[in-house]
């Protein structure tokens, strides 16, 4: 056992450490997920989780906060533009199921009551099935595909920081997505893995992200917004992934206790993808989708997050395999400097 | 509160560490792609995986007067062996690649590439062994990469060479095939059979599943190697190789014409016969029994060719290649190693073609 005080005291030379170690905690504990040892990863195509984090607001000055996320994703559902496509062969496509396991970190530190900066890392790890018809049906291969995503970095500016009296938060931002996953990974046997089997984009991402928080005392009722837009670039085998739009509405309700609930509405639109310059087939679309969160706060400091991500509506240009759910755990941690 | 946190963190580690990047058995009877040693560099896991483009294995086969489900100007590629001609629609092929097929005893595998628009004839018996080809669902340059269900060997189409597997390094043996319009087929042949769209496979044989490829220079699905830009992409040509020089025959130059070319391809004379209205190119050897023949074209009886070829000597023979009538009647011009590509894909597998009329 470890006494009260011997605890406070850890916590209180954690605290002193951080203090004095702020900026390189920003850029190394991203990094050290970075490194092949780490076997870190990320994910920027298909089922892309990393722009889906960056739903915070300005971190208040002089706080670092950590939200360490991990999501579970499952495809196995194909849709023809709008409609749910019960044989994916008879459109030449084989039956696909595929599950995206992804940790991601995002860090955000307040350098003052209006700037505050935030990078989300993230490591991933992909599986696909592929059952075939021929010759005679039913020959499943699998294929796994796991290391480092693509990173982001953001710079946050409070138009009107958050006050207790207005309740009121209007931020934008800006950034990039940098390109640390591999976009043109082999299998063992030298194989190319298939696009949306790859951990990145190869490119450079331009990002434009914008906030909205406005509370409603004493009710404990929260309007969010969140909405990002990213400008692909161009990899170096001439890959442009789809320029994307990600946008999320809201409510939250914190209970007096321990309990936050919000329930999102989150809409995805994503441009084809292009090879040359040409949109490429069965690439872009639009989502919509529901996530119910729960927030659990045990502390004033931590709170642990569950969430689902539940598709309702999707309108694919030609037919694609998209997301059947998405479950989720996080926890963030705030350490006030 | 961080040692809660660095728990979480050193459990989700375990999740992923535990993963390596793998191709693994699936389910049941899956199949494990060998990862030995490649020829070719960049190939690409197409996205369907290893049979999920079907092919069809002697697939029903009907007369040409109940394939209702082609128009006139659809491009087939015809196969003849014997008295017995076969047509394999792109209607077809599109949506199957390759096709096992038997025809007058022989054992012999169509091949198409929808991407590169590239049709070619292996024979099935490979080593005295006789197999059937599928589609690996892999690509080298957008080209098909096909295996062969004896050895598990990968081959590349177009370089119609094993590049991958137990019998890395073996050159195909090839057949000629005729690619034309499905009007033009049916006149040369009018007793052959054609695939039925009663495959066994559920597919939209009347709808074309690359949207606009075929005629967007633009879209390529996969990176290519090398863009030759002389030609537009999805130019289609007629490609002769000899050795390791190969010359190209833009349909495109030669409009609706009916013509006749005697060229030279690396030092080997051939000649080429041309029918722009019908969609038909074809080439063969000029050399016969050690004499080098010269060529026109006779468009003066082709109610049932296109045209046909009279050669110095006062031989005529027709589109296959066959002497019809005057002194070497009975005798067959040697087809060149030659098909019909999108130009993209010659361009970037035999870099440097020499283009006729260019």
């Amino acid at each position: 056992m470890i006494s009260s005080d011997r605890l406070q005291e850890r916590q209180t030379r954690f605290v002193q450490l951080i203090r004095r170690l702020k900026w390189a905690v920003l850029i190394l504990v991203p990094a050290s997920l970075l490194s092949e040892a780490s076997r870190a990863q990320g994910c920027c195509t298909a089922g892309t989780p990393i722009l889906g984090t960056l739903e915070l607001g300005s971190s208040p000055p002089n706080t670092l906060q950590f939200n360490l996320t991990y999501e579970y994703t499952f495809r196995d559902r194909f849709y023809f533009e709008g409609d749910r496509v019960d044989d994916p062969t008879v459109y030449g496509q084989v039956r696909r199921e595929q599950a995206i396991h992804s940790v991601l970190l995002e860090t955000a530190y307040g350098l003052s009551r209006r700037v505050s900066v935030s990078s989300v890392l993230s490591f991933t790890r992909r599986g696909l099935d592929r059952t075939s018809s021929a010759p005679v049906g039913g020959v499943t291969t699998s294929l796994n595909n796991s290391g480092l995503s693509d990173g982001v970095f953001l710079v946050k500016y409070s138009i009107v920081p958050l006050s207790l009296i207005s309740q009121r938060e209007v931020a934008l931002g800006g950034g990039v997505k940098v390109p640390f996953g591999s976009y043109d990974k082999t299998q063992l046997n030298r194989v190319v893995f298939p696009f949306d089997m790859q951990q990145g984009t190869g490119s450079w991402d331009g990002i434009l992200w914008g906030y909205f928080n406005q509370g409603f005392l004493p009710t404990r009722v929260h309007l969010f917004a969140n909405a990002l837009y990213r400008f692909t670039g161009t990899n170096d085998i001439g890959y442009k992934f789809g320029n994307e739009i990600f946008a999320t509405v809201g409510v939250s309700y914190r209970t007096p206790r321990y309990l936050d609930f919000s329930l999102q509405a989150r809409y995805r639109h994503l441009q084809a993808d292009e090879l040359g310059g040409a949109a490429l087939l069965n690439t872009g679309g639009d989502w919509l989708s529901l996530v119910p969160t729960v927030n659990v706060n045990p502390a004033n400091d931590v709170s642990v997050r569950l969430f689902s991500q539940l598709p309702v509506y999707q309108s694919v240009t030609g037919i694609q395999l998209t997301t059947t759910y998405t479950l989720g755990l996080g926890v963030s941690y705030i350490v006030r400097l | 509160m961080p040692k809660m946190s660095i728990t979480i963190m050193l459990f989700l580690a375990v999740i992923f560490l535990q993963c390596e990047d793998t191709i693994q058995p699936g389910g049941r009877g899956s199949v494990i792609t060998d990862p030995s040693q490649w020829l070719i560099s960049a190939v690409y896991d197409g996205g369907p995986g290893r049979d999920g483009i079907p092919a069809l294995q002697n697939p029903e086969m009907i007369p040409a007067s109940q394939a209702t489900y082609l128009q006139e100007t659809d491009l087939v590629i015809g196969f003849v062996e014997g008295d017995e001609a076969r047509a394999y629609p792109h209607a077809i092929l599109d949506w199957h690649e390759i096709i096992n097929d038997r025809v007058a005893g022989k054992k012999v595998a169509i091949t198409y590439c929808p991407l590169t628009g590239t049709g070619i004839a292996y024979d099935r018996v490979i080593n005295n062994i006789q197999t059937t080809f599928g589609v690996s669902g892999l690509l080298y340059e957008n080209n098909l990469i096909q295996f062969d269900r004896a050895t598990n060997s990968n081959w590349s189409q177009m370089l119609m060479k094993c590049v991958n597997g137990q019998l890395i390094g073996s050159q195909a043996s090839v057949y000629p095939l005729i690619e034309t319009s499905w009007s033009t087929w049916k006149k040369m042949f009018p007793g052959t059979l054609v695939v039925s769209t009663n495959t066994g496979h559920s597919r939209s044989y009347d709808r074309y599943p690359y949207g606009s490829y075929r005629t967007n220079h633009d879209l390529v699905l996969f990176p290519i190697g090398f863009d030759d830009t002389r030609l537009q992409r999805k130019d289609r040509v007629h490609g002769i190789i000899v050795n390791d020089r190969t010359n190209v025959y833009p349909f495109k130059t030669f409009g609706g014409q009916k013509t006749v070319i005697n060229d030279v391809v690396n030092g080997q004379p051939v000649v080429v016969g041309v029918s722009g209205a019908d969609n038909l190119i074809v080439s063969y050897l000029r050399t016969l029994s050690g004499m080098e023949l010269e060529f026109e074209v006779v468009t003066d009886n082709f109610e049932i060719y296109p045209f046909n070829f009279r050669s110095n000597d006062g031989t005529i023979w027709n589109v296959l290649g066959k002497a019809v009538s005057g002194p070497r009647v009975g005798q067959q011009l040697v087809p060149t190693l030659s098909y019909n590509s999108f130009w993209f894909a010659w361009g970037t597998f035999f870099r440097g073609a020499d283009i006729y009329g260019r």
